[in-house]
């Protein structure tokens, strides 16, 4: 998700496929028919006096040059420019500003990296997730949010997106509104060196493997309670407020207390 | 969640989230574009500094533009005919590529899922080992004899099964199929099921 001017791009390929098309197609056309090659060097020599003409008859002063030719390199020059503008801004649009709000007493901002912090870590709780990248970017004037998931070999993208959805809603209450978000779910080179899951490797386990996805259910839950605290403390820090922070660290204690638990029954499996 | 939380429709997303997901599905052809302009760079700054070398009367680095302009009008006289008509051709191949790059889809390897509070994008190969784990738990294969090849429009299921063990053809069309309506992706996908004759010995 880019700002990168796609209809730019593709005009300025048709434009040289069109001029080396017809360049090649009269040189081979010149050379292959009978006479071509004649009417090349007839033309080329009238081209050759009508140029000098032109030179001539176009003079800068008394400097013996044609004004033409300082007008072609400064044509040049401005080519240059744009083409380079061209190039750096192909890729844009990326912002670490996810949230902007002018009001009476001042203007704030909220961080990608508050996002970034509070998704990531419920997100790889998940056991499907191998790993996610959180990032905003402009694009027509709204700033939209993308979550990067590389999924584990063999996970529904249907269950993830499902989870992520769920996150993103307990986001969109934490931050009072609802981004655009695009989620990407890819099986990358990290997914292929990573294990399936459990419950892919012990389908004829039965009972067991039942067990495992109500456990990591609880692990889910406790992971997005998780995230509720921490950005409930990073909102806080943001804005100094006191008794915002306390509550995010209650609510991440909270969690913390249950993941705790969680632990020990996994230990005593 | 439901399929009806999924698919409820948020109309202020709805074109901006079309409009990314189009933009993440499709090439935006920046390599060509960005290797053109700096070769074209390359091109004027060298012109301007020969013309600037010739107008002040210094030697050319390569090739003065009046000789290289002389050459190129010359050319028949220079170079035989069937090698000019093969360079001729072979620029016109050129160009012609060039413009069917350039208006061309340029589809990449990703599927579009329904947007609901997102809009989602599914990378090929997540899609065929989704399949693939699925096909494996309907059938109890283990995932080396399950081959899934996600196309545009298409999903080739190749099953190899254990020697002396037949495969249930029709539990793994199934399998693809429900997978397949699941995930609700478009472009739709057909899919098409080959068991192989030649078993897998002693997996």
């Amino acid at each position: 998700m880019n700002t990168t001017n796609r209809a730019l791009n593709r005009t300025g390929i048709l434009l040289l496929g069109l001029v080396l098309l017809a360049l090649g197609a009269a040189v081979a056309l010149a050379a292959l028919v009978p006479g071509g090659l004649a009417f090349w060097r007839d033309g080329a020599a009238s081209a050759e006096s009508w140029l000098a003409d032109v030179l001539v008859a176009t003079p800068l002063g008394t400097s013996g040059h044609s004004w033409l030719l300082i007008a072609l390199a400064a044509a040049g020059v401005l080519a240059i420019v744009l083409l380079l503008v061209f190039v750096f801004r192909q890729g844009g649009g990326s912002t670490r500003t996810l949230v902007r709000d002018a009001g009476d007493i001042g203007v704030s901002t909220i961080d990608v990296g508050v996002a970034e912090s509070a998704i990531v870590a419920a997100l790889e709780a998940y056991p499907g997730i191998v790993s996610t990248h959180v990032s905003s970017h402009r694009l027509r004037r709204s700033t939209v949010m993308r979550i990067r998931v590389n999924a584990r070999r063999g996970t529904s993208p249907r269950d993830i997106r499902e989870y992520v959805d769920t996150v993103v809603g307990r986001w969109d209450a934490l931050l009072g509104r609802e981004l655009p978000v695009l989620v990407t779910i890819s099986a990358g080179i990290a997914s292929r060196f990573s294990a399936t899951t459990k419950a892919t490797d012990e389908t004829v386990v039965g009972n067991q493997e039942k067990e495992l996805t109500v456990s990591a259910s609880d692990k889910i839950k406790n992971a997005a309670e998780d995230l509720v605290g921490k950005g409930k403390e990073a909102v806080g820090n943001a804005t100094d407020n006191d008794k915002l922070v306390a509550e995010g660290k209650a609510d991440q204690a909270k969690a913390s207390v249950k993941k705790t638990g969680e632990d020990v029954k996994d230990a005593f499996k | 969640m439901t399929t009806e939380n999924l698919t409820t429709a948020r109309p202020s997303n709805d074109r901006l989230y079309a409009r990314i997901v189009r933009r993440e599905t499709h090439s935006p052809r920046a390599g060509l574009g960005i290797l053109f302009a700096v070769v074209l760079v390359l091109v004027i700054a060298w012109l301007g500094t020969e013309s600037v070398l010739a107008a002040l009367g210094l030697p050319a680095l390569l090739v003065a533009p009046g000789d290289a302009l002389a050459s190129a009008l010359a050319l028949p006289s220079l170079v035989e005919p069937n090698l000019l008509a093969i360079t001729g051709i072979a620029v016109a191949v050129i160009g012609l590529l060039l413009v069917i790059h350039a208006v061309a889809p340029g589809r990449r390897a990703f599927h579009a899922g329904q947007a609901g509070r997102t809009a989602l994008v599914v990378d090929n190969r997540a899609i065929a080992t989704d399949i693939a784990a699925r096909v494996g738990r309907a059938t109890a294969l283990a995932a080396d004899q399950v081959v899934v090849v996600v196309g545009h429009r298409t999903v080739e299921v190749r099953v190899r099964p254990t020697s002396g063990h037949p495969v249930d053809k029709d539990a793994v069309d199934a399998a693809v199929t429900a997978e397949i309506e699941r995930l609700a992706l478009s472009p739709a996908l057909r899919h098409t099921v080959t068991i192989e004759k030649s078993g897998v010995v002693g997996a």
